[in-house]
């Protein structure tokens, strides 16, 4: 097991912004990618993020890949970023060979338990955090997300 | 399981998500009612679950309508939706026997769909609509379905497993709670002196996460003993244990789960602690204390287990320690015990769904107890060393409702003159989850 040398930080902190009423900015997020890069979850502000949380041990969340793959490629220029970011136990080798095998086009982080509770305490995977261009959290989808869904909840704030 | 619900509400038939039922979390079963008005589909069923990441393995469906019959065959006509069902298989005459155009019935069988829109039903004996129950006429169609590769730890349990056997070393962690009675005949002698021991096992589990198994075993014992014209008997409640299993590994593969987990109990001092006088049976103290439901007082309990399958072979080991502490200066000595666990699944030999299985089971148990106490003070000559077989037999009626019985006997048994050696035993059970 390699999670002794995956190391995740979570920093959360109370947004500067002036927020309306049930809003909630996202978390400052900083994660250790699968080359173990640096990821920041502020470095994507102005974007529309999508944070994947997956398990390569999660057959749902393996099955809904190749559309967050597509939805990165076709919706890119228009903003759009997908943030992978694993769920305990993995084994690092494993998660780079399934984003190998279906070429994922978007960053995968490393992430711990802690991470996923950060957003949903559920115990369902995958969970889809929808974070738009200021910053906020504007949905969390709980399970697959299906092509409906993404049509109803991630296209209209592109 | 949320996945399997979410994928199926999709479905324009499909009821809304919380009406959907998965009546079975470990491989995956599912019930639900579809619209009335709506036609059903089993390949939209079966694409619906594949895109959520799952393998619809089958699917059955009960329909409420009327009988037709064309060059083809039978069909069934839905009311509201005006769906109609090619009726196909072996079973239909069988279902069918007074089968008449126009005649409304209930048909339960397998389902699939046969081509664009042609859905078929294999069915099970029919019975007439008008004997059905709470079915109503306008309620064309209710489905069972069953997933075999649902999804991972976090959902409540995976996969296509097999068959795991529920008892000793007992590993399988389910979600929900459990309650297992227990009867148990022990014959042990010592000398000309015989002992029958007859306990009551209750065992009440709940797993919290399908990671930790907390458990309360309460025993309920009566024992009687025999020496030489003196004889007597007593019954009580022994030492209650309560545990937590925490289950820290597990690698699932398609008839080769593996598993480990770590237990920690502790024995409560709650039993009846009373044995016989010296008047009432010639025997030094240790040996007549030996006569009550307890082993000592406050006791914790260490358990590591290990269980594989492998194809219809399913391994398991456990070691155990028990560290007894005195009551009343009285203690067994400190135990370890290492058992094994081999099984193998008899029935069914083509396995397609949980429920019927039968195992055949052959349980080993080395005991090493260490040398006990009485009024404070060693008792000479009562460690032990004994081995034991345990052939027999479990039949998991339904996932949730398991019986199982074994007879236990000594293979070698080295056992000091001051403790009882157990003859033979037996062991009858049954499993109940919720």
């Amino acid at each position: 097991m390699t999670r002794a040398a995956i190391t995740a930080t979570i920093l959360v902190a109370l947004s500067s912004l002036v927020l309306g009423q049930g809003e909630k900015p996202a978390p400052k997020l900083e994660l250790k990618d699968v080359e173990g890069r640096a990821l920041r979850l502020n470095d994507y502000k102005g974007k529309v993020v999508l944070l994947n949380f997956w398990a390569t041990w999660c057959p749902p969340c393996r099955a809904e890949m190749p559309d967050l793959v597509k939805w990165q490629r076709e919706y890119k220029s228009r903003g759009l970023q997908v943030i992978g970011i694993t769920y305990p136990p993995e084994e690092l080798a494993e998660v780079r060979e399934f984003i190998k095998s279906i070429k994922v086009n978007y960053p995968i982080a490393l992430g711990e338990e802690q991470t996923k509770a950060v957003f949903d305490k559920g115990e369902t995977l995958p969970v889809t955090v929808v974070i738009d261009k200021k910053g906020i959290i504007r949905e969390v989808i709980q399970g697959i997300i299906f092509p409906e869904e993404f049509e109803q909840k991630v296209k209209p704030l592109l | 399981m949320f996945n399997i619900q979410k994928a199926v509400s999709r479905l324009n038939f499909a009821p809304k998500l919380n009406e959907i039922e998965i009546t079975d979390i470990k491989t995956g079963i599912g019930v639900f009612t579809p619209k009335a008005e709506k036609p059903v589909s089993f390949a939209a069923l079966k694409e619906t679950l594949k895109k959520a990441g799952y393998t619809l393995a089958s699917a059955k469906i009960t329909v409420n309508g009327k009988l037709a019959r064309d060059a083809a065959g039978w069909s069934l006509l839905t009311d509201m939706s005006g769906q109609r069902f090619t009726l196909a298989g072996e079973g239909v005459d069988l279902a069918l026997p007074d089968a008449a155009p126009n005649a409304q019935v209930e048909v339960t069988g397998d389902w699939k769909t046969a081509g664009e829109g042609k859905e078929v039903i294999s069915p099970l004996p029919a019975k007439k609509a008008g004997q059905s129950h709470n079915e109503s006429r306008d309620k064309p169609a209710k489905t069972e379905y069953v997933d075999l590769t649902s999804g991972g730890p976090l959902e409540g349990g995976p996969l296509p497993v097999a068959p795991i056997r529920t008892t000793s070393p007992g590993l399988t962690v389910y979600r929900g709670g459990a309650f297992v009675p227990r009867y148990i005949y022990i014959r042990q002698q010592l000398g000309g002196l015989k002992v029958d021991r007859h306990i009551m096992l209750l065992d009440f589990s709940y797993t919290p996460t399908p990671k930790l198994l907390v458990e309360a075993e309460i025993p309920i014992t009566r024992i009687s003993f025999k020496d030489s014209g003196a004889s007597g008997s007593s019954e009580g409640v022994g030492n209650i244990i309560i545990s937590g299993k925490y289950r820290f590994f597990r690698q699932v593969e398609a008839w080769g789960d593996r598993q480990a987990a770590l237990r920690f109990g502790l024995e409560l001092p709650t039993g009846k602690k009373g044995a016989p006088g010296e008047q009432q049976l010639q025997a030094p103290a240790f040996v007549r204390q030996q006569l009550s439901p307890i082993s000592g007082g406050l006791s914790p309990h260490l358990d590591l287990t290990y269980s594989q399958a492998k194809g219809r072979f399913i391994f398991g080991g456990n070691a155990e320690v028990v560290f007894r502490s005195q009551r009343d200066g009285f203690r067994m000595g400190h135990e370890l015990r290492i058992n094994t666990d081999l099984e193998y699944v008899l029935f069914p030999r083509k396995y397609d769904r949980p429920g019927g299985e039968v195992f055949a089971i052959l349980e080993s148990n080395f005991i090493r107890r260490g040398t006990g106490r009485i009024a404070g003070a060693s008792a000479p000559g009562s460690s032990s060393t004994e081995y034991y077989l345990a052939p027999g037999v479990q039949y998991a009626m339904h996932p949730r409702f398991v019986m199982e019985a074994s007879y236990q006997l000594p293979v070698a048994r080295n056992t000091g003159p001051q403790s009882l050696r157990i003859e033979q035993g037996l062991l009858v059970g049954v499993r109940i989850l919720y």
